[in-house]
């Protein structure tokens, strides 16, 4: 295996940055978009009519905005990662891609960087400059707002102290660790599959991995649905825990591993799935 | 330096094969033609070669390496200017400056003259530029970036006629002796007065594989009247100044341009004598 350079993964970077500075600027702005209307339907109900009560009803607006900030964030984060393969869509692209003096790994680790702490910071950044802009749309409205960030964190507190109580309290609180690791596992497992998806859909990536994705839960749901009614008042086995957990985490690193396997293996000539 | 190494490769487990067990070599400091009709895998060969396509079966190795691995110190030895290629919105100015320190023998000032001979600005924007425009900025980067192998894609595909005259004339300056460039093309006229070594294929196997100086010592071309007999002649071909022949060369003191088109359709129809079209050993 090759040495992975940093000073190459430097070049690399700036590279992607620059060549695909169009595209990433586009999503940003798609990003600001996406919090903008989703802030939009949330203070919408509450801003025509002033309320009897402002106080509760500024919390329930907060809290909507909220709900919808950590919403769009998902959808956000979910899209940004399914493009990166997006530069391997096309014939010029893959050959640009394939012949820079580079190695995998590193061509590999720099679209990860790109779209994954770059997406995170682009989605903080389209979190504030919605939440202005949405403060000044809706500045001449009888019922103006303020800003909804200070209500984004308390919420985001809020939920993890109802999570940490929730699980203290739960059936098996000596486990309240593994419980906490649960959500996280479950992120990591959905951000490699779509990861996966990037690299194999290229383009589309995004609605082609979240098709299949809800298709095949429903799917297995189904299957399972009566599974679950037998066993519903059952209290929850340790063992099950653990192996839920293993499972969600060993699922996450296999599709990982297997992403940046076939990454490896792209090739000039598009294999044809279907 | 480059060793082809009985290679088979098709585009699908049931598509025919377009190379089956083939075999060839390129030494270094050379200007080989890969010629041959549409469809005989010219460009399939160059992406062979680049580690775009991976063979079946057989290898090729670039300076000793598997250009399948694709190893650093391989793909900095290589440049491919393909047929189609997307060049981002930037200025040449950006676009060396991100691309550049990949080569590390990349010389500024063999782009720079490039540039100016292709009559293009230094200061250009990529985004603003034709498709002819944009092959010349790339053939540029790719004679500046120094790498031991350059290959080309139809490279005179798009540029107009004074610019495929500055095309020989840019290549024959700023190549290097010590690099090597592999030009695939069907317009053989664009590039024939630059080769000197052809490659022709035909049907996925090698038709004729020789220097120009070997050509030129077996065969001659001439033209001649209508009227005039062309009983000695390898190969014929009728046009309106007269009988264009392909002989073979009696006069191995005198110096005949060779018509690299001509000598094509002679290769092609199976004219040319045995000691040109036998298989050298590797």
């Amino acid at each position: 295996m090759e040495k992975f350079n940093m000073q190459r993964f430097g070049w690399l970077l700036r590279q992607t940055v620059h060549h695909q500075s169009k595209s990433l600027l586009m999503t940003a702005l798609g990003c600001v978009l996406l919090h903008l209307g989703a802030q939009c339907g949330s203070f919408y109900p509450f801003s025509f009519t002033p309320s009897a009560t402002p106080e509760a009803t500024e919390r329930v607006a907060m809290d909507q905005s909220s709900v919808f900030f950590l919403l769009a964030s998902v959808f956000f984060m979910f899209w940004c990662i399914s493009l990166c393969g997006y530069h391997l869509k096309d014939k010029p692209g893959r050959i640009a891609a394939l012949m820079l003096p580079a190695t995998v790994q590193e061509k590999y680790a720099a679209q990860l960087l790109i779209f994954t702490v770059g997406a995170f910071v682009a989605n903080l950044l389209g979190i504030v400059v919605a939440d202005l802009l949405r403060i000044v749309l809706f500045s001449l409205q009888p019922q103006a707002y303020g800003t909804a960030l200070p209500a984004l964190v308390d919420f985001c507190g809020r939920m993890w102290a109802q999570f940490c109580t929730d699980v203290t309290q739960g059936s098996l609180p000596e486990m309240r660790g593994l419980f906490m690791f649960l959500p996280l596992a479950k992120g990591f497992c959905l951000y490699a599959i779509f990861l996966l998806g990037a690299v194999i859909f290229r383009r589309r990536a995004f609605a082609i991995t979240l098709c299949i994705l809800v298709a095949f839960t429903v799917v297995v749901s189904m299957m399972l649905s009566s599974h679950f009614m037998a066993h519903e008042h059952d209290s929850v086995n340790p063992v099950s825990v653990c192996l839920t957990l293993l499972f969600y985490l060993l699922s996450g690193v296999g599709l990982v591993a297997l992403s940046y396997a076939l990454f490896k293996r792209v090739t000039l000539v598009r294999r044809k799935w279907f | 330096m480059l060793r082809i190494e009985n290679i088979q490769f098709s585009y699908g487990r049931r598509a025919p094969h377009i190379f089956d067990n083939f075999s060839l070599r390129f030494e270094s400091g050379h200007i080989y033609g890969l010629l041959g009709k549409n469809g005989t895998g010219k460009s399939t060969l160059l992406y062979l070669i680049s580690g775009l396509l991976h063979p079946q079966q057989g290898q090729i190795r670039f300076l000793g390496n598997d250009v399948k691995q694709r190893h650093v110190e391989t793909l900095r030895e290589m440049y491919l200017v393909p047929e189609e290629f997307d060049l981002p919105h930037v200025t040449m100015e950006r676009y060396v400056a991100l691309n550049a320190c990949f080569y590390p023998r990349f010389d500024h000032e063999i782009l720079r003259n490039c540039l100016h001979d292709f009559s293009l600005s230094p200061d250009l924007h990529l985004g603003k530029l034709s498709m002819g425009q944009k092959k010349k900025a790339l053939m540029s980067f790719a004679l500046a970036a120094g790498t031991h192998l350059l290959l080309m894609d139809e490279p005179t595909n798009g540029l107009d006629i004074p610019s495929k005259s500055v095309f020989r004339q840019v290549v024959a300056r700023y190549l290097g002796e010590d690099r090597t460039l592999i030009v695939s093309t069907h317009q053989v006229n664009d590039v024939a007065m630059l080769l000197d070594h052809v490659v022709m294929l035909q049907e996925s196997r090698l038709l004729l594989n020789r220097s120009v100086t070997e050509i030129s010592e077996a065969v001659r071309c001439e033209v001649r009247p209508l009227g005039e007999p062309t009983d000695d002649a390898l190969f014929v071909q009728p046009s309106i100044q007269g009988n264009a022949v392909v002989v073979r060369n009696d006069r191995p003191d005198e110096e005949f341009p060779l018509q690299m088109e001509l000598l094509f359709c002679c290769a092609e129809a199976g004219c040319l004598p045995q000691e040109l079209t036998q298989t050298k050993s590797l």
